[in-house]
């Protein structure tokens, strides 16, 4: 219909009567491979982080909780004030910042 | 955040330090604590709620919180908090704790996270050593 209303012409080299489309061999090919880029990009992304036993679930800590020079004891079971020895300083000093 | 990890060096997921940048850091932190005689605690992690209280309670759970002095870092939410005993304050002064924590923000804002660490630990301990007195011997007194 576009043809009537627009006459172009078959460019040169083209058969002017092709043949149909297979419709499987169509959706294989617009369907099939992006889909087998979105996989290889999802594995070239997250395979190397697996190999490495990092973490890949979202939302996990961006820095994972450490001391140095302290308890060497997980952060939750330090937190309750009076855990130390001497208990919580009650006239503690110090100062804040941020950056 | 911390110094660029040289290739092969082993730096586990979330973790801001290399192997090399804890031996280090092990031994800023030993170093100041021979110098100002004081404990020296570093926690660098993810501060729960509210910075300072959770800072606070950190530094309470230490073994002798008057004689100690926490630095807590949050590169997540960019903070530090320095926390210091009562025993430590005879010596070092809230006002000298800003310093060294004004010098730690500039050091943390150029992403580097071992070298503000090593300068602010190193201010702190310099400004906490107890202040050198020259005791005139009866023989010196006149």
């Amino acid at each position: 219909m576009i043809s009537a209303v627009i006459p172009w012409d078959v460019p040169v080299g083209w058969s002017p009567d092709p043949e149909d489309v297979d419709k499987v061999q169509a959706v294989l090919l617009l369907g099939g491979v992006p889909l087998l880029l979105f996989v290889g990009i999802t594995l070239a992304v997250y395979v190397p982080s697996l190999v490495r036993g990092e973490r890949i679930a979202p939302g996990a800590p961006a820095v994972e909780n450490q001391w140095l020079g302290g308890p060497r004891t997980p952060a939750g079971e330090l937190s309750g004030p009076g855990a130390g020895a001497d208990g919580p300083d009650p006239d503690s000093g110090g100062a804040s910042g941020r950056w | 955040m911390g110094r660029t990890p040289t290739p092969g060096e082993p730096v586990a997921a979330g973790d801001p330090f290399s192997s090399a940048d804890r031996v280090v850091l092990d031994e800023t932190i030993r170093r100041a604590e021979q110098l100002a005689r004081v404990e020296f605690s570093v926690f660098v992690g993810n501060a729960e709620g509210e910075p300072r209280p959770f800072a606070e309670g950190l530094h309470a759970s230490l073994v002798a919180p008057a004689r100690s002095i926490l630095v807590l870092v949050d590169p997540t939410k960019r903070l530090v908090e320095v926390v210091t005993g009562s025993h430590v304050r005879r010596t070092l002064s809230d006002n000298e704790v800003e310093l060294a924590v004004a010098a730690m923000q500039s050091d943390f804002a150029a992403e580097d996270l071992v070298g503000g660490l090593r300068r602010g630990i190193h201010m702190l301990a310099e400004h906490a050593r107890a202040p050198q007195t020259l005791h005139a011997g009866p023989g010196l007194a006149t």
